[in-house]
Formats: C-alpha cells, structure tokens, sequence
C-alpha cells in the first residue's frame, strides 16, 4: 500500500502530468535528487525543450 | 522476520582485505569517528539493496565504496529467519561491473532474478529501509528538539512524504532552468530583431552561418597571403633602396613608362597576346561594299565611296556603321514589301478560289436549268413567242365564237323549217313570209349540210386552240427556269472574264514576291556575316591591335631612355615588382579589414541569435508551456503531500500508542494523541496523564519525545509489514546530554524483545550505558590503523 502514490493518482487523475508526478516519486526512491533532474529533463524534451543538465 | 547473522566485508571502505563480523540480538558498534562503524552500516544496505544512501544522495560515488588500495570489493550479508538463511554476496569491480549471488535454503540465484527474489523476501524497498530500519540522528534530532516545523519535516521523513518536497525542490530548481532558458530565448528573438537586416541580408540564418563559415576559411588564406607577400615587399623595398636615388629623379618617365606598359599589358591580354589579323577589317570592308554597290539604286552610290576612302579607324567605323545600318533598313523595307507582296498574292489567290467556286456552282445550276431551256426552245419553235401563241389563240376564240353562232342559227333554222314542213305550214312561222313544204325541206337539207361542215371546223379550231392554250401554258411555266438560265449563263461569262484577270494578277504577284524574296535573301546572307556586333568587334580589335603597334613602339622608346640613364631591365623589374606586391599588399590588407569587420559582425549575429526566428519562437513557447505545466505539477503534489499526510497519520494512529506504551513503561504518560494542523501542515503531539491531563510535545522531555519519535517510526514499520527485523542506529542522538542518552538505553531495551539492534556510536560511555541496560549486548570495539577492524570487546 502506496498511500503517497495513491494521492498523487488522486490528485491528477489519469493524466500525462499524474503519470510524471509518479514517475518522479519512483525516481526520488530509486535516485535521489538526480533521478528525479532526469525524469524531468526528459519530460521537456518529450515538449520540445531541451534544458542543460546543470545541478544546482 | 530476517535477522542479521554474519556480515562479511573485503575490501569495502576503509576494510582492507576480508573481515568476519558476527552479530547477535543488541549488537553495539563503539569507535572514534572514521574508525569503520558506518562502513559496516553502509555494507548491510549495499548487500541488501546495491545502493547506498550516501550515494543516492551524491556524497559519494558508487566505486568509492571500494577499499582504496583494490580493484575490486565483495560484501557477503547472512540472514536468518526461524530455520531459513539468506545470503546475499554483491561484488563491485573497478569498471563498476556489478555480480549478485543470492542463497536461499541451499537454491542459488544470480543476477536479475536474484534481485527480484531479494525484493520479495525482504519485502521492504530501499526508501522503507531508509526511513523506517535506518535510524541516525538526523532522523530523531529534529523531532526531539527542533521546532514545530522541523518535527513535521522529521514527521514527513519516517512518513516518506518528504519525497514530495524533495521532488519539488527539484521541479523548482528545473523551473528556474526553464525561466532562464525562456530568458535567453527572449534575449535571443531580441537580438533576431536587432540584426533582422543582416540576417536579411544573407538570405536568413542559415545563409548567416555559411557565410561566416566561407569567411573564416577566406580570413586564413587572407592572412597567410598578407604574411606572403609582407615578406615579398621587404626583400624588393631592400634591393629597390640601392637605385632609390636614380628612380626618385626619373620618377615621371617611369610612370610614363609603367603606364604605358601597364595600358599594353591590358591591350594584350584582351587581344590574346596582342596578335590581330588586320585583313579581317579589309574583308568586312569588301563584304560591305559589295552589298551597297549591289543596291545603290537604292541606298545611294555614296556609301561605297566613303567605304573605299576610309583611311582611319574612326572614319572606317562611321562608313562600315552607315552601310550596315542602310543595308538593314533596306532589309527592313524589303521585308515589309514582301510583306505586302505575300498579302496582295494571297487576296488575289483567294479570289481566284471563290471565283472558281462561283463558277463550278454557276455551271451546276446552267446543268440543272439545261433540259428546261431546251423544251422552251422546242416550244419556242411552235409558237414564237408567248404573247404571238396568245393573239392567235385569242383569234381562233373569236372564230370559234362565230362558228358556234353560226351553228346555233343553222341549228335553229332547221328545227323552224322541219316544224313548218311537218305541219304543212304555208306561212313562215318567223316572217310570216308564204313558204312551202318542199321549199322547207330542200332548205332543211342544205342547213343540215352546212351544219355539219360548221361543227367539223369549230371542232378543228377548238383542237387548234386546246394545243395552242397547252403550248402556252407550258412555256408560261418554263419561263422562270428560261430567265434564271439565261441570268446564270451570263453570270458565268463574267465569271470566267473575272476569274481570268485574277489569276493574271496573282501570278504577277507571286512573280514579285520571288523576286523580292531572292534579293532579301541576298541581303541577309550578307548581314549575317557583318552584323553590328561583328563590326564593332572588329574595328574594336582593330583599334586595339593599331594602339598596341603605337604602345610598343613608345614602350620601346622609354626602354631606350631608361637604360641610357643607367635604369636597366632589372631594375625596372625590381620597382615594378615592388610596386606591384605593395600594391597587392595594399589591396590584401584592405580585404583583410574588410573581412574582419563582416566576420566580427556575423559572429556576434550567431552569438547572440542562435538560430532561425522560427525556431526560437517555438522554443520560447515550448519553454513556457512547460513551465505552466511542471506549475501546475508541483501545485497538485503538494496537494496529494496534504491529504496523504492526514491518511498516513490516520493509519499511523492505529499502531502508534500501543508502541509507545511499549517503549515508555514509566505510567505517567498514558496516552499520546496525533492530529494535523492543516494549514500549516504541522503536526501536534499532545502526550496524555493518568489524571488525563493534556501536555503539548514542547512541555515533554527529551526522553518522551524519543519514545514518541521512535514509536512512530515503529508503528509505520509494523504498518508496512516488512520482513527485516531488525534496526540500525547510526549515532541515533546527540552525546551531551546525559538524559536522552539514558533515555535512548531503555528504548534500546524495550525494543530488544522485538527486533534485533545495531547501535554505532563514538560514545564509550553510552556504549556502556547501553551494554549495562542490555547485558547480553554485544560490544563491538571498532578500530582503524592500516584498515578498519570490528573486534567484539564483550
């Protein structure tokens, strides 16, 4: 039982951003910080934007 | 549950070679900082799970877990549960080549399904192992003693709903990319606009960048060009300076002399080397004259003369120009009056046509008319003419009328006379004269012989003026085809006059059309060889090759003098060369500046613009959608953070006194309530008493709210039903204070019964406060000279 995954379903539905929202949670739990940069960067460039990898 | 049997390390971290560490139910890891109790921490994680916190949250790299000094690690975990054992080897190689073996009941995995069975059997992922069985200080800190916000945060850790934030922090700090990103695009449509006309200029962006492309290569051979011929100049103007003073005196006669030479130097190259047949003017002279002797009647006998007299190339060029141009308007009247020629040919061939075609009808008509004409004719004989056939058939009426008369009377007298006879009458019944029977019937005879005679020739005369009414009747109705006949016929003699006349005309036409069509041609063979463009070009070379002779000959004229003054060949040669590569120079360099200038300007188009206005537009817009979107993606993440806060601490609550009771046996806290603040999204403890009392978590102990802290911790952990059991503290709280420490010892024993413990500390004396709550706690004295060592002291 997921319940943070729950909400976030809930909160977004069935929608492309829910399934990000998701995707960037698993990311953190598996990758920390950086996993979520990459889920990111790679959603922009999915919508045609390409930011440069910098971490802050 | 799974417990910790062995822990087996080679070469991880500061453990250089293999080390054994057995552990047993409250294990205690005792040693200074950096002596190799975390390294052990950090070996149970990575034998469970192939990460390690450290390196999630980019401390460290993966490859720093290996000992310093090998190439590769291994860490072999042992686990059991009742009667099973669970062993997990990872190795991890410099190339950062991974091996997993897992061993469970004597079955041996590898590899991905090796991960997979782990997964299952541990049934807790890395996040959980994190938050709920790896205890260190910063887990506890904050909630024993920081603020209300700090505790949330420390809330929100052991609830894992501090992912969101962390996610967010992210997705902010993406964000700010994304905002200097659509920045930048800004400054660059800026710039676009600023440098819209260069850009213009070389047909768009694209064109931009070639062009700087072309022009960088173009500056390099630029600049070892200049270099080149820097140095050619040096090495003349050194050789020059020995004959300055003689080339500064005579300064005017060798310009005159490089003008000329640089004047026939020009001439030549335009006439391939100066050579130039002058007959060919001589034969475009004949050509010419003979085309305007031919048509002098036309042009004027003048025009040969003035070609034969011509003696220069200027009045050479006025006589060719005035033949040539009064041969093209001859040929443009000769071809106008072939024109006309052609037209009056046509009209009078199409003439010839329609009347041919007039004719042929004409004698189609005279055929079909031919037998009526014929039987009017044959009339014609019969009855002369018409209005004759009409008086004598008016006539024979008239005879007719006065024979019928006769008839009638005759006809009457003899009914009269046979009347008396028969009826003995002696009188005439008529005149009343004495008449007598035989008198009446002798009369009766002869009447009746007149009669007939006069019935025999009304008779006839009818006949006659049946067949002469018939006759006339016919050719009554002939007289329509007669008329058109005889108009037709006369017609076609006409035409025949016309059609004669016309074809004359024709072929006159024709005639003079081919004879205009032959001079024509004559003259266009001609023009075609001396056209204006020929003679210009001729009398252009001519002219040419006549200054070149004059050229040449002054050329040679100036040589003489030069050397007469001592300015030899050569040293001519030296001057002209140095003048010609300063020149050269000159020019080079002024390219040079010029091509500086435009690769300055387009390398700060291509700096600051980028690329194509279209594709920064959509860019921009791509960058602002998906700033709104990941707006609108943190905005509902903290949301689902809200409402899964107050579920978790719904489902928290469930577990959490009944834990807490368990760790805090001291009776004067019976109860701990857990609410949510919403707005603020802190959460409060109220701890209850015996008499039932409400204390807010800031009026607790150090102590109480460790065992709140941990409860909460212990009541998630029951919730989420993982099968390790067992719980790390890596250095769980600070050492100055002499209560928690206490405190945290008796945690420590409570907790003993439940799960086994694993507590590493720098601290001797809470070891030590530990191992007296726990005595059958196992002390670990961990140690560091040449490599970590972990050697059980008690």
């Amino acid at each position: 039982m997921d319940i943070l995954l729950e909400e976030v379903r809930r909160a977004f539905g069935n929608t492309a951003e829910g399934k990000l929202a998701e995707s960037l949670i698993e990311a953190y739990r598996e990758g920390g910080p950086r996993g979520v940069r990459r889920a990111l960067l790679e959603y922009l460039k999915a919508l045609g934007v390409d930011v440069e990898d910098r971490e802050d | 549950m799974w417990r910790i049997e062995r822990i087996e390390l080679e070469n991880f971290r500061s453990y250089k070679g293999r080390h054994v560490v057995s552990l047993g139910d409250v294990n205690i890891l005792w040693g200074r900082i950096g002596a190799g109790k975390t390294s052990l921490l950090y070996a149970v994680e990575y034998a469970l799970y192939g990460r390690q916190l450290e390196v999630k949250e980019r401390v460290a790299k993966l490859l720093d877990l290996i000992n310093v000094e090998a190439h590769e690690m291994r860490v072999s975990l042992v686990l059991s549960d009742g009667g099973r054992l669970l062993e997990i080897e990872r190795r991890l190689g410099r190339r950062g080549d991974e091996k997993i073996v897992v061993r469970i009941n004597g079955e041996e995995l590898r590899g991905r399904e090796a991960e997979r069975r782990l997964e299952e059997l541990l049934g807790a992922d890395e996040d959980i192992y994190e938050r709920l069985i790896y205890i260190s200080h910063r887990t506890l800190e904050g909630f024993i003693y920081g603020t209300s916000q700090k505790r949330s945060l420390t809330v929100d850790r052991l609830f894992g709903i501090d992912v969101i934030d962390s996610v967010v922090r992210v997705v902010s700090s993406v964000e700010k990319s994304l905002l200097a990103k659509a920045e930048e695009l800004r400054g660059r449509l800026a710039a676009y606009e600023k440098y819209k006309e260069v850009i213009r200029r070389y047909g768009g962006f694209a064109g931009v960048k070639k062009r700087l492309e072309d022009l960088t290569k173009e500056v390099e051979t630029l600049e070892e060009r200049e270099a080149a011929l820097s140095r050619d100049a040096e090495d003349l103007a050194r050789k020059r300076a020995e004959h300055l003073a003689k080339l500064r005196e005579h300064e005017s006669m060798l310009l005159e002399y490089y003008k000329t030479r640089s004047e026939l130097e020009v001439l030549e190259s335009a006439t391939e080397g100066g050579t130039y047949d002058l007959s060919t003017v001589e034969k475009l002279r004949d050509a010419l004259r003979e085309a305007v002797e031919e048509f002098e009647h036309v042009v004027g006998e003048e025009l040969a003369e003035k070609l034969s007299k011509a003696g220069d190339v200027e009045s050479l060029s006025i006589a060719m120009m005035d033949a040539y141009n009064a041969l093209s308007r001859l040929q443009n009247e000769l071809e106008a009056q072939i024109a006309e020629a052609k037209k009056l040919y046509e009209q009078y061939s199409a003439r010839v046509r329609k009347i041919d075609e007039e004719i042929a009808e004409a004698r189609d008509r005279l055929r079909r008319l031919e037998k009526y004409y014929a039987r009017f004719k044959e009339l014609q004989k019969t009855i002369q003419s018409v209005d004759s056939a009409r008086a004598s058939l008016a006539e024979l009426r008239r005879q007719i009328q006065t024979l019928e008369r006769e008839v009638s009377y005759s006809s009457a007298l003899r009914v009269v006379a046979l009347y008396a006879a028969e009826t003995g009458a002696e009188k005439c019944p008529i005149c009343g004269a004495p008449v007598r029977k035989e008198d009446l019937l002798r009369r009766v005879e002869e009447v009746e012989a007149r009669h007939g005679t006069l019935i025999k020739e009304v008779e006839e005369l009818k006949e006659r003026a049946s067949q002469l009414e018939k006759a006339v009747e016919e050719a009554e109705a002939l007289s329509g085809e007669v008329a058109e006949y005889l108009a037709v016929k006369t017609r076609l003699e006409e035409l025949e006059t016309e059609r004669e006349e016309a074809a004359k005309k024709a072929l006159q036409a024709e005639k003079s059309l081919k004879q205009l069509e032959k001079k024509t041609e004559r003259l266009r063979l001609l023009l075609a060889r001396v056209d204006r463009r020929t003679i210009s070009d001729t009398l252009a070379k001519y002219g040419r090759a006549v200054r070149i002779r004059e050229l040449r000959k002054r050329l040679r004229e100036i040589e003489d003098s030069l050397k007469r003054i001592g300015i030899t060949s050569d040293v001519i040669s030296i001057d002209v060369n140095w003048r010609e590569v300063v020149e050269e120079l000159e020019k080079t360099s002024r390219r040079l500046a010029e091509a500086y200038r435009e690769r300055a300007l387009l390398e700060e188009v291509v700096r600051e613009v980028g690329e194509n206005a279209e594709a920064l537009k959509k860019k921009l817009d791509n960058a602002l959608y998906a700033y709104g979107k990941l707006q609108e993606v943190k905005a509902k993440l903290e949301l689902a953070k809200i409402n899964a806060r107050a579920r978790l601490l719904e489902v928290a609550r469930s577990r959490f006194n009944e834990v807490f009771t368990s760790l805090y046996r001291y009776g004067d806290i019976v109860r701990v309530d857990a609410d949510l603040e919403q707005r603020r999204g802190f959460y409060d403890f109220h701890a209850i008493t015996p008499s039932g009392d409400r204390y807010g978590i800031s009026k607790l102990s150090d102590g109480q709210r460790l065992s709140i802290a941990l409860a909460l911790a212990l009541a998630l952990r029951d919730i989420a039903r993982i099968n390790l059991g067992f719980v790390i503290f890596d250095e769980p709280i600070p050492y100055v204070d002499v209560n928690i420490r206490r405190a945290f010892a008796e945690v420590v024993k409570a907790l003993a019964s439940r799960f086994q413990i694993v507590v590493a500390t720098q601290s001797r004396e809470f070891a030590e406060m530990i191992k007296e709550a726990v005595p059958n706690a196992l002390l670990f004295k961990v140690d560091k000279k040449e490599s970590s060592e972990a050697v059980v002291e008690s």
